[in-house]
């Protein structure tokens, strides 16, 4: 779906004026060139025959969402300790990150989408917790995932803690990111998503359904597995992703295929630019270059917002 | 309580929806980023130079608080937008003193006076609130930035005045104006006279102490402590020690 207006925006330059200095026509034709890229690389994601990537697989579409859920359900008990091995930690340091970026007010209305076990939707009431004195005041988060055994397991966490499931600050729901069913247009203030999109299907839809529901003014914040592009760096990262982690995942889960899967939808997802230009196709603007490079690259957030 | 706290809540908004301009339909982000710490500069007086001030910006605006997550530096941004209009100022205070004195061209002192003046004027309403700022601005961070754009402000007081210097004069002149020009504002911060009568009159000390503010070699240094001495004791008096 190409939007008229940034049709419009493109051709701008060239209709104008024939005899403008090459500067603008050579900016247009690299947008035509960024587009065409996108509209590529939104191809290779789902060919004609209706098959798409399962990590390094070829699976039917239809197929993918089961086997995803699948992996997240055998993981979801131990799904914190599968964070720690394979980030050695540092996953902690990034959701932190994250959350500071957002700079959450006690009047904000989240939804953390694929937030099974509630990591970010407990940060950020931590942060407005923390900012406004201890009181939480109108904070509320929504947290929205496939998986009933991931949102179980998070309804525990939040429980302990004494926020309930329903109550005034925090709501649990079950449902496909790519159609947020029973979330209304235009009512978030900001929509989070951390290590899930690279799992969906048609990030795509994803992405549209997250314009839907954020109000003018909302933000949209992607915290994912980036692509490492410092080369020494990537050699050690590539080495320890597939040597490594599949090994850890054997030994503390006893479950090798599942992070198999997960080290191999990491290489699949598009990069840090290509991910901006498909926000931007869905409307999202963003100010500089759309995204911000964590740990080299390892994990990068991205944020773009609708106005 | 309440009713009284809602009403002069609501004269507030009126006041300061007056003051700033609504945000045109279809502007890009970067036109809104711009508006957004405008309003916020506009609301400086009331909560001074803090990231409550952009996230109320943008609830005056009809957006969530989240908002201020377009400008991540916080006040600092706010403090950017000062530092461009601050020159924008001077520009027009330039524009005003050359249709004043018609045919003769004043001389590059009376420039840099008036200049400087002005630049001053500029900061009145914001003047009581500057110390946070100030603060802001000394943090080891944000110290490239503040140099910058003192740099910027000495640079273009000069330019307008027609230094054509091109020896170290180049580099005495702008330090010792931002020496004078600093410790002017940092004194005014304090200044309770009618009128600021006894800012323009340290101002004025100042650059008689500078003796020839045409052609200068003399003493950096004192001029340059003297404002860093100010700096100082508005830390101190803040709590941060050194």
């Amino acid at each position: 779906m190409i939007r008229p207006s940034s049709l419009a925006a493109a051709a701008r330059p060239l209709l104008t004026s024939a005899a403008r200095a090459t500067p603008a026509t050579t900016a247009a034709a690299a947008a035509t060139a960024a587009r065409l890229s996108t509209t590529r690389m939104l191809r290779d994601q789902h060919d004609a025959s209706g098959t798409t990537h399962f990590g390094f697989r070829t699976v039917r579409e239809e197929d993918k969402e089961s086997l995803v859920r699948g992996v997240f359900s055998s993981v979801a008990d131990n799904y914190d300790l599968m964070n720690d091995a394979m980030s050695g930690g540092v996953h902690r340091c990034w959701k932190s990150a994250f959350i500071e970026r957002l700079a959450p007010a006690p009047d904000t209305r989240l939804l953390d989408v694929a937030g099974g076990t509630g990591d970010i939707a407990l940060r950020f009431l931590d942060y407005v917790r923390e900012q406004n004195g201890g009181a939480l005041g109108a904070a509320h988060v929504t947290v929205f995932d496939i998986n009933p055994e991931m949102l179980r397991v998070g309804a525990q966490r939040f429980s302990k803690l004494g926020l309930e499931n329903g109550g005034p600050h925090v709501s649990f729901v079950e449902g496909n990111a790519e159609e947020l069913a029973g979330i209304e247009d235009n009512s978030m203030d900001a929509y989070t998503i951390a290590f899930g999109i690279r799992n969906c299907t048609h990030i795509d839809r994803v992405i549209r359904q997250a314009y839907r529901v954020l109000k003018p003014g909302g933000r949209f914040m992607v915290l994912e597995f980036g692509k490492v592009n410092n080369p020494l760096l990537s050699t050690l990262y590539d080495a320890y992703s597939f040597r490594v982690i599949p090994h850890l995942g054997q030994i503390l889960a006893n479950d090798r295929d599942s992070y198999q899967y997960l080290v191999e939808s990491i290489r699949k997802f598009p990069t840090q630019q290509q991910f901006v230009d498909m926000m931007k196709h869905e409307g999202f603007q963003v100010v500089g270059q759309g995204y911000e490079d964590l740990t080299f690259g390892v994990a990068t957030i991205w944020s773009g917002w609708k106005l | 309580m309440r009713a009284a706290t809602t009403a002069s809540m609501a004269a507030r908004r009126l006041a300061a929806a007056r003051l700033m301009s609504t945000i045109p339909e279809g502007a890009n982000i970067n036109e809104i980023r711009q508006q957004l710490l405008r309003t916020a500069l506009q609301l400086v007086p009331e909560y001074s130079f803090t990231d409550k001030t952009i996230s109320e910006a943008a609830k005056l605006h009809e957006y969530p608080s989240t908002l201020r997550g377009l400008a991540p530096n916080g006040a600092r941004d706010v403090i950017e937008v000062l530092f461009e209009d601050g020159i924008e100022h001077i520009r027009q205070a330039h524009a005003e003193l050359l249709a004043v004195s018609g045919e003769k061209k004043p001389g590059m002192t009376k420039v840099v006076t008036h200049l400087s003046r002005a630049r001053l004027e500029y900061m009145i309403p914001y003047i009581r609130q500057w110390p946070d700022a100030v603060q802001l601005l000394a943090h080891p961070t944000n110290l490239p930035f503040a140099l910058h754009h003192l740099h910027k402000l000495v640079d273009e007081m000069w330019h307008l005045a027609g230094d054509k210097s091109f020896d170290t004069n180049y580099y005495s002149k702008r330090a010792l104006l931002a020496g004078v020009y600093t410790s002017t504002e940092l004194f005014m911060t304090k200044d309770q006279s009618p009128g600021f009568e006894q800012t323009w009159e340290f101002l004025n000390a100042r650059f008689r102490d500078t003796a020839k503010v045409g052609k200068a070699a003399s003493d950096v240094k004192t001029t340059l402590e003297w404002g860093a001495n100010n700096l100082k004791g508005i830390l101190m008096s803040r709590g941060i020690r050194f």
